[in-house]
């Protein structure tokens, strides 16, 4: 799609009352009727009331995203001048061993077998742990910046030149449910609205389209928590993510077979017509012109989504650079999603959130390894690892990681020591690391730190909300301001916490 | 017993309980009271009704709203038209259209008797109607969240939640008094109405085994939170809950009150309990029966038992080995069968030492770790952390640290002691009712030769013993006499079981109550830094002398819910009568009163009529708190009555009809769209109660009735054509196709729904196999109804309660003699006209 103008300021820093999508109807239309007024507005224009400082962002206001009712994803200019104008999360479902992967511990190494000092009666999740044991895979120098990085993902690793590492994680929980929802929500409890529908709340999409949030189900199956991660909770429910993957096409999104095109069209012609004699008897009533611009997005959406969805188009060096015609089949379907994910931000979506790993099954098609890390994550690191590092090389060549965050997360990490008669690691909320690269965030960086074990994060210690906050403020979102009434509570992305990891960024 | 007499007997255990002085909770502690001016906490007044002669006055309501009107320069709108009205009236009161035969009986009396009368008439009719019920209890589910599954990662189902749903559909239908139905709900288990307890545990709760001791608290925290959090909202419009880790930061509760009140439900547990009633009487009256049944085939059992001269069978609890003294450095317990076929598992074991004759010597637990010994075995199990085997000699009975065998089949644990040892006991215990050892045999080192000390030939089979005759090997007795000994074995277990069913009854999920610890309060609401006791209380800003609504920290777990919900359903409560109008206001009209429904602090937003909110909450009260009488006040208002029309002149003073100079339309919330579907294309069952039929299939292979990662289904089977209220609530899942129009997930609290306008909303409608399967039952309805020329006008009538327009009818009958007539009835519940509120 175009170039879009870049969005200017709109969000109204005091705004005294609940800004909902009535009231939003008392300030814009003032009985012009929503008609008149849809067709006022353009794509990149803006309903906005002038914000007074939105430049030095010293206010503390509330930003309240003006939406037509008819139009909610349309494009919001966010609070600031953003460093990234659209995100992919790869969320790693389980719990991805830092330890075994990105967080060089030459002591734990040393100290093989021995116990944690201090820790050698420890209790975490599973129970009773036994002594250290050193990291699964070899750790070597990568890329011109020399990061140490393990022989686990080793396509990813020579891509160290481009990421920037954030090694000093904690998480607020150690059990998946919680941790998860954690991590895409900032709470550890259900019904709170995730990433993806915070930001495609504020900012709309850049294509009318596409849905504004994509959630790519990885092809074994549904996270942890499921929708908790895509849930809009209680923010209107037009910001939930679509769950759409290669193996799992929109739902409804073709008439079912035995209706003939025509009959279709047709329907949508009755349809038509009795909604605009309908509407007749209820000038300026925006809920029901909104519900006929929905009907006509759906059938844009139609053609729209199999388009984006043409993984099939792309030449043969690039699914070769995926992996995507790999003969083992799971990992043949995760290139093809990283495939869509880069065709989705290609046209425009704002938020893609692609996982890898599915529901609990003691690390069988996740990363919590408990039991047998060694033989699992063998089978799991040869699914993630080419197609993440081909998605990440992709993007650049095409000049998309110039305004595309690539959030690289997991819930937590695990342990540096082996569980009591186990071949596995338990969950390690202390400590672990989660990588973010392009649109405005350094490259060839690390950041944090844990002990010299891996147990604890002790150097600039970075919590959840810290890294939303961070996200947001790359989006050109204060993540203070970014809020939403329910039940009592302005409710934000980061809670009552967080700051911007001001070092992080480029 | 029958019906009336039940609810008697409810009726009269409610009287005690409100009259009885349970707990005599005067205030133990010296806080400071913090004190507010805060509108929502003062006294409800006695207010009067605006003096205006105007005669669109139809009663109070209008003389509030019209005085509220004209001062806004307003003026309100004509009534609508008795069509339209009686449309309104059954979508809003029963969730599904009227007939038109309905219609047309309403329009006839209204020309007889005038529409007045009946409109009185068909007020009565839908409040009378089993299907009012079945429409507002969903309005209450979303206020509490209630769900069939626990959330989290595991989103257990719960099977036995939905008596709680079905309670509340009777509460609705039978007109409940709002306080008793506040009552039942927290203290139901004292008033004979199980059921309503539901509402303690409606909320999400992490099921997870956490075995790191702060995170175990925390979950227990979280449980707890969720009770404080529903009980302030929902009946109090106070969020208490924001107190949980300090002062509230705008409102005047303190972080004390908070577990005041979480004090009160420390004694809840989110499991099932006993449902009381007919079905548990009928079960109970069958125990004798079932016992005499049991009593000659023991005595029979017994006999063979001793004629064998086997030993009594295992005791799962603790099993005692005894044997003549032996010494030596080594033991083991082979396993070469279990009862089910499982991996082999074992909690304990003991080894005692022998004291001979002399009695100073005390018997020693020589296999405790902690005495030296070590312990190895044939495997074990690693799934869900390591069942190692050191736990057996651990000396702690604890239900989730066990041994379980690495693999099926036989199996062996062997214990060494650091030096020689005399002994003549083994005690085992094995809590689990899976992989008992059945076939057994304890050993002890001698030389290089195992010997046997014990062993399970000589046992009688236990009655969980599930093997196969042929599988059971006992000394001294014959192959049939096996199998006549299991065949009565197996007999009696089967009925032991049916007994154990029948005495523990019929189980609901509806919370179990234990005497609680003492609560103490958290700094920043760690469970691991107690800084204080605190006894069970309300928020110190609502106690006056006449009610404490506290009990004393000592108070018996019931005694704090009682006296509690005594307090909350005392009309001198400011807030209980308030918020329960604001609610009811809320799903009549689109908004409420106070549009922060679950809020009414200080963040919330302020009432737009308060004098009208006082005067209703006081009529409320003096009606018997009867939700039914403000329905009536409501639907019989010119208010209630407007057009819903826009007028420009009022559109540019309030453009969000927050004055209600004219009724406001809205898009019908999802189970009302599913509903009449279901409902006008003639599918709908409209059997009431019992448990639910599922909107979701589980993944094949994965954990027992979890819905973690559950696939919505298409709803083409018959058994799913019930009313959407009946549809298992699965959390965080949303549901094909309906889901999309703004279902709460659940997860937090949803007093008001969002409402959007999605291109999903749009795909659903006009793709998916449901609507296109009820287009077609549709269409058959209507043929069988119908000559070809009347068909598209009967469908039209049917669905949107008028006969369409010679436009309509045109470019329709085009559509159906071109595609056909199901295309006609899938464009009719796509229309704006079916899916408002008129």
């Amino acid at each position: 799609m175009s170039e879009t103008s870049r969005p200017r300021d709109f969000l109204s820093s005091h705004t005294a009352r609940l800004l909902d999508r009535r009231s939003f109807l008392g300030h814009a239309t003032n009985g012009l009727g929503a008609i008149a007024l849809a067709s006022l507005l353009k794509q990149d224009e803006l309903l906005a009331t002038p914000s007074t400082d939105s430049k030095t962002g010293s206010s503390t206001g509330p930003l309240r995203p003006q939406i037509d009712p008819a139009r909610p994803y349309l494009a919001r200019a966010p609070q600031f001048e953003p460093a990234a104008r659209n995100v992919i999360v790869v969320q790693c479902v389980g719990a991805i061993s830092h330890i075994d992967t990105f967080d060089y511990k030459p002591e734990l190494v040393k100290r093989h077998g021995e116990p944690l000092p201090g820790n050698d009666k420890l209790v975490s999740f599973q129970g009773e742990n036994g002594n250290m044991v050193r990291p699964l895979w070899k750790f070597r120098p990568r890329g011109k910046c020399g990061k140490m990085i393990s022989d686990l993902t080793p396509h990813i690793a020579e891509l160290a030149d481009d990421i920037c590492f954030v090694h000093s994680l904690k998480s607020k929980s150690n059990a998946h449910g919680p941790g998860e929802t954690f991590l895409t929500t900032g709470f550890t409890s259900d019904g709170f609205p995730g990433m993806g529908a915070w930001i495609t709340y504020a900012l709309g999409t850049e294509n009318q389209n596409l849905p504004a949030f994509v959630a790519i189900e990885d092809p074994r199956g549904v996270p942890q928590t499921g929708a908790n991660n895509w849930t809009s909770g209680f923010l209107p429910a037009a910001f939930q993510g679509t769950p759409f993957s290669t193996t799992k096409p929109i739902r409804y999104l073709h008439r079912p077979q035995g209706v003939r095109a025509g009959a279709d069209a047709k329907v949508r012609d009755a349809l038509r017509f009795l909604n605009e004699a309908h509407a007749e008897r209820f000038p300026g009533d925006a809920e029901l012109a909104g519900r006929v611009a929905s009907y006509e997005l759906a059938a844009r959406m139609q053609m729209s989504v199999p388009e984006a969805a043409a993984v099939d188009q792309e030449p043969r060096h690039i699914r070769d650079l995926y992996g995507a015609d790999d003969s083992d089949r799971i990992k043949a379907e995760f290139a093809r999603n990283c495939i869509l994910a880069r065709r989705l931000i290609e046209r425009g979506v704002r938020f893609v959130q692609l996982f890898n790993g599915a529901y609990a099954s003691g690390g069988a098609v996740n990363w919590d390894a408990h039991n047998y890390i060694e033989e699992q994550y063998k089978i799991h690191a040869a699914v993630l690892d080419r197609p993440v590092a081909a998605l990440l090389k992709d993007l650049k060549q095409r000049g998309l990681l110039e305004e595309t965050l690539v959030v690289f997360c997991t819930e937590f990490g695990r342990m540096p020591m082996f569980q009591k008669g186990t071949f596995g690691r338990d969950h390690n909320p202390q400590g672990f690391t989660c990588w973010l690269a392009g649109a405005g965030v350094k490259s060839a960086f690390s950041y944090g730190a844990t002990d010299e074990f891996g147990f604890q994060a002790i150097e600039n210690v970075v919590t959840v909300h810290d890294f939303h906050a961070t996200i947001l403020h790359l989006l050109g979102l204060d993540h203070e301001r970014l809020t939403f009434y329910h039940n009592g509570i302005e409710r934000r992305l980061t809670d009552v916490h967080g700051s911007v990891i001001r070092d992080v960024l480029a | 017993m029958n019906r009336d007499r039940a609810s008697l007997t409810r009726l009269v255990c409610f009287a005690a309980v409100l009259a009885g002085s349970l707990s005599n909770g005067s205030l133990s502690h010296g806080d400071t009271v913090p004190s507010s001016n805060h509108w929502s906490l003062q006294p409800v007044r006695a207010v009067t009704p605006p003096d205006l002669e105007d005669p669109w006055i139809r009663g109070p309501i209008d003389a509030f709203i019209l005085d509220r009107l004209r001062a806004e320069r307003l003026s309100p709108s004509p009534d609508a038209a008795p069509r339209t009205l009686i449309r309104r009236v059954t979508l809003d009161m029963l969730g599904i259209p009227p007939t038109p035969e309905e219609i047309q009986r309403f329009l006839a009396d209204a020309k007889i008797s005038g529409t007045d009368a009946a409109v009185e008439r068909l007020v009565d009719r839908v409040l009378a109607s089993p299907r009012y019920g079945e429409r507002w209890a969903q309005h209450w589910l979303d206020v509490v969240r209630f769900a069939e599954s626990s959330g989290y990662e595991i989103n257990q189902w719960l099977k036995n939640a939905w008596p709680y749903r079905d309670y509340v559909i009777r509460a609705f239908n039978e007109d409940r008094p709002y306080d008793r139905f506040i009552f039942e709900q927290i203290a139901g288990d004292q008033c004979a109405e199980d059921a309503a307890t539901g509402f303690l545990v409606a909320g999400p709760y992490d099921r997870v085994l956490n075995q790191a001791p702060a995170f175990k608290l925390a979950q227990r925290q979280d449980e707890l939170d969720e009770i404080v959090k529903a009980t302030g909202a929902t009946f109090l419009g106070m969020t208490i809950d924001c107190a949980r880790c300090h002062d509230h930061k705008f409102d005047p509760l303190t972080q004390r009150d908070y577990y005041a009140l979480q004090a009160v439900f420390a004694g809840v547990r989110y499991k099932e309990r006993r449902l009381r009633g007919p079905e548990n009487d009928r079960w109970q009256a069958q125990l004798l029966a079932l016992d005499a049944k049991m009593t000659p085939l023991r005595a029979r059992l017994e006999t063979l038992r001793t004629r064998h001269r086997l030993r009594p069978s295992i005791d799962l609890e603790e099993t005692d080995e005894h044997f003549d003294a032996v010494e030596t450095s080594s033991l083991r317990f082979v396993i070469e069968a279990t009862h089910d076929g499982a991996g082999a598992h074992l909690d304990e074991l003991e080894v005692w030492s022998a004291t001979g004759s002399s009695r100073d010597v005390p018997s020693v637990n020589v296999a405790l770790a902690d005495n030296g010994a070590t312990v190895s075995s044939s495997g074990h199990s690693r799934g869900g952390g390591a069942k190692h085997p050191d736990y057996v000699i651990d000396g702690k009975r604890k239900w989730d640290n066990f041994w379980k065998a690495e693999k099926l089949g036989p199996a062996w644990l062997e214990v060494e002691f650091p030096r020689p040892v005399v002994m003549d006991r083994v005690v085992w215990a094995t809590r689990r009712p899976s992989g008992v050892p059945a076939e057994y045999r304890i050993e002890v080192l001698q030389g290089d030769q195992w010997i046997a000390v014990a062993h399970s030939r000589d046992r009688m089979p236990h009655i969980l013993d599930k093997r196969k005759a042929a599988d059971v090997k006992l000394e001294r007795v014959t192959p049939e006499q096996v199998l006549s000994l299991t065949t009565l074995l197996h007999e009696l277990g089967e009925l032991q079981r049916e007994y154990d069913r029948l005495e523990d009854g019929p189980q609901a999920f509806l919370g179990a109550f234990e005497e609680p610890p003492v609560t103490q309060v958290l700094n920043r609401g760690d469970p691991t830094q107690p800084i204080g006791e605190v006894a069970p209380g309300i928020p110190t800003v609502l106690r006056d002398s006449k009610s404490s609504g506290s009990a004393e920290s000592t108070a018996r777990e019931a005694e704090r819910r009682v006296a509690f919900a005594r307090w909350l359903g005392n009309p001198s409560n400011p807030l209980t009568a308030r918020v329960m109008i604001n609610r009811i206001w809320q799903y009549h009209f689109g908004a409420g009163l106070v549009g922060t429904p679950s809020d009414f602090g200080a963040k919330g937003s302020p009432p737009t009529h308060p004098q009208l909110l006082d005067w209703l909450a006081s009529d409320f009260v003096r009606s018997g708190w009867s939700v039914k009488h403000v329905h009536r006040r409501i639907l019989l208002s010119s208010t209630y009555r407007q057009v819903s029309t826009p007028r420009r002149d009022a559109l540019q003073i309030d453009s969000e009809s927050r004055w209600l100079w004219r009724f406001p339309p809205r898009r019908l919330a999802a189970e009302v769209v599913r509903d009449s579907i279901l409902y006008t294309s003639g599918a709908l069952y409209l059997t009431m109660y019992g448990s639910g039929f599922t909107f979701f299939k589980r993944h094949k292979g994965h954990e027992k009735n979890t819905f973690a990662d559950a696939i919505p289904v298409e709803q083409l089977d018959k058994a799913t054509w019930r009313r959407m209220i009946y549809g298992t609530k699965i959390r965080q899942e949303s549901v094909a196709v309906f889901g999309a129009f703004d279902c709460p997930d659940a997860g937090q609290l949803a007093p008001k729904r969002s409402r959007s306008t999605t291109p999903i909303q749009a795909l659903g409608m006009l793709n998916s196999p449901f609507v296109h399967r009820q287009a077609e039952h549709f269409a058959r309805r209507v043929r069988a109804l119908a000559g070809p020329a009347e068909q598209v006008r009967f469908a039209f009538t049917i669905a949107i309660g008028r006969a369409p327009t010679s436009q309509e009818l045109r470019r329709l009958q085009g559509l159906s003699s071109e595609h056909g007539l199901e295309h006609v009835c899938r464009v009719l519940w796509n229309t704006n006209e079916f899916l408002f509120m008129p």
